[in-house]
């Protein structure tokens, strides 16, 4: 007995599947376009007990001098931390909390001063944010869109 | 008699649930125990979506994919850390149930390579929308979330469809090799 194919055939399923795939790539890119600016991107902060010491936008925070690594087979290269603590007057302290938005992590990480090595930098992202890294950073305690850097 | 009328009530048998328990657990510890070296949004819906097509392939089932989004959330909340906290499952959820979405419309012919890859970017795709609206709720600023979403979108989708697509590869092995799958069993008691 022969029963006829009620309803959509597949082949309409998959194009109408691979078109709704498209139309959200699209909508991606345009919501980018129209959503986003280099103003959205908030400047990074340096602070010491509440006080802002410096704000650093993301162009000028690449005018520091580039340091890089290679860690999991990527060359990470951004702005050296102690490089930006230094231009921001902090030459001492004891312990460095990264704050970050925690989108796709914890939003937080804390080091002490003996962590913060010279290679410990600020890598921009493709977002064009930055992210915390450094060699001895495990891939998983990354901070990613870093707003705040405090010192103690 | 009334016990075969209780198991034909019955969505998932013992085997089912087990088999979805592990499943889950496999989708919740992809990320941490199948580290890839991609540093692309979305990189984890090649091993994620694979899984997850791969369990719903296997326990052929109504709402056994939403089941197995909804476990492997419960255990990710546990597991992996983030934002989200407590919200992190609905992102596991949302490719779970697009999963069964998919096994509906092909007449769960999930080893089919145009429909696993399809479903597996479907999927992944609505992990990523899913994501944003957690975020949102959450709070986060729309201009960072708006930050490389077409790039992300893009990635996301073709990972997913790459996952999807060696989920496929699983699931034709496995009927290949006549490896016992739920539902095989049930089979031979009907013939008995």
């Amino acid at each position: 007995m022969n029963e006829s194919r009620q309803g959509l055939k597949p082949r309409t399923i998959a194009l109408i599947v691979l078109g709704s795939l498209l139309a959200i790539i699209a909508a991606a890119w345009g919501t980018q376009l129209l959503l986003t600016s280099p103003e959205d991107i908030a400047p990074l902060q340096v602070t010491r007990e509440g006080t802002v010491l410096a704000e650093y936008s993301m162009e000028e925070l690449r005018d520091f001098p580039s340091r890089s690594f290679t860690q999991f087979g990527k060359s990470e290269e951004g702005s050296g931390v102690l490089d930006v603590l230094a231009k921001a007057g902090v030459t001492e302290f004891e312990r460095l909390t990264v704050y970050g938005l925690g989108i796709r992590d914890d939003g937080v990480l804390v080091l002490t001063r003996d962590q913060v090595a010279e290679d410990v930098l600020l890598d921009f992202a493709n977002r064009g944010t930055v992210k915390i890294a450094g060699p001895d950073i495990e891939w998983g305690d990354r901070v990613r869109d870093v707003t705040i850097l405090e010192v103690e | 008699m009334s016990g075969t009328r209780a198991r034909s009530r019955q969505l998932f048998t013992t085997q089912d649930l087990v088999i979805l328990a592990l499943f889950a657990a496999l989708i919740a510890l992809s990320k941490a125990v199948f580290r890839i070296p991609i540093h692309v949004p979305g990189h984890s819906g090649i091993m994620w979506m694979a899984i997850l097509l791969v369990g719903r392939g296997v326990v052929r089932k109504p709402w056994a994919g939403t089941m197995l989004g909804l476990v492997s959330g419960i255990l990710a909340v546990a597991v992996v850390g983030g934002r989200e906290g407590l919200l992190l499952w609905m992102k596991y959820l949302a490719p779970g149930a697009i999963m069964d979405l998919a096994a509906l419309l092909s007449g769960e012919r999930l080893s089919h390579p145009i429909v696993g890859i399809l479903s597996g970017a479907v999927a992944n795709a609505a992990k990523l929308v899913t994501s944003l609206i957690v975020s949102l709720a959450l709070g986060i600023p729309t201009g960072y979330l708006a930050l490389g979403l077409g790039l992300s979108a893009t990635t996301h989708i073709v990972f997913g469809a790459l996952g999807g697509w060696l989920g496929t590869l699983v699931l034709e092995a496995l009927r290949r090799a006549r490896a016992p799958l739920p539902g095989t069993y049930a089979r031979e008691e009907k013939l008995r």
